[in-house]
């Protein structure tokens, strides 16, 4: 019953995508029913879908944030490209995450590539690999921020501190 | 109307040395980490204010949701290459480039 609930989202989720992008034209629809198919067969069968949904009335406020980081994380890295001396001081580092594992995490790992000095290496159990630009930069700090946004826009509990196990 | 025009040329101008920021740092800066800073993050901007000023300046409210749309989908596409790079370099065991050891 959800299989087929939410594989039916996911075709009219698609066939929403493509009647944006490419209008009524038969013949792109041609290409695009099979496309559909195939790409909700391949996505049921690589990651079965967790049900996850985003709190209508925190988008507003996200897609703010979303938008302000953009802009400075842009600007931020420009600066450096521009820079005759590029201030780098890059390195990697291990932060422990407190939102629990599913989709939340998956979209807090997109969102924090776009923010400014920061960039998602790798996610082993509770842990990411963070690579950043400039160690200067209050990393951790804007993390946890950031983990409390994306945790009011999923609708989930973030972990406490000594919980996380961190090593 | 001829005030949202101008808006939509000067953002799509503003875009412009984002694009070119983020050529800039690929070639400029020194490991593939940092070259991917400038990718995803000045890329996005740039695209972002070119855009938006290509929607002003849009025919239709569809055409306009369209552009929107195709920012977003790059947006994700872009994050999501960029974290498969930078995964891939650090199971290689590819340390980030850092000045002292030059």
């Amino acid at each position: 019953m959800t299989l087929v609930r939410s594989t039916t989202r996911y075709v009219a989720a698609l066939a929403f995508l493509w009647w944006v992008l490419g209008g009524t034209e038969p013949a792109s629809w041609a290409v695009g029913l099979p496309v559909m198919v195939l790409a909700t067969a391949l996505s049921m069968a690589i990651a079965p879908s967790r049900p996850w949904k985003w709190r209508l009335r925190v988008i507003p406020a996200f897609a703010w944030f979303f938008l302000k980081e953009s802009l400075r994380g842009g600007i931020d890295v420009a600066r450096r490209a521009y820079s005759v001396h590029m201030s780098l001081q890059p390195a990697m580092l291990n932060y422990p995450l407190h939102l629990p594992d599913g989709p939340a995490r998956v979209f807090l790992l997109n969102v924090l590539s776009l923010r400014p000095g920061t960039l998602s290496a790798d996610i082993r159990e509770n842990t990411i690999t963070i690579h950043t630009i400039d160690t200067s930069l209050p990393v951790e700090q804007e993390l946890r921020e950031l983990e409390k946004s994306v945790g009011s826009l999923f609708a989930v509990d973030l972990k406490p501190e000594q919980e996380t196990g961190n090593e | 109307m001829f005030l949202i025009e101008a808006l939509g040329v000067l953002l799509v101008l503003a875009g412009m040395p984002f694009f070119l920021a983020g050529t800039l740092g690929l070639l400029r800066f020194p490991d593939v980490y940092t070259r991917l800073h400038a990718l995803t993050k000045a890329d996005n901007l740039g695209l972002g204010l070119v855009v938006l000023g290509l929607a002003l300046q849009a025919s239709s409210w569809q055409a306009a949701a369209k552009l929107l749309l195709i920012w977003v989908l790059v947006l994700l596409a872009s994050a999501t290459a960029c974290h498969i790079v930078a995964r891939s370099a650090l199971h290689r065991g590819l340390k980030p480039w850092n000045r002292k050891e030059q």
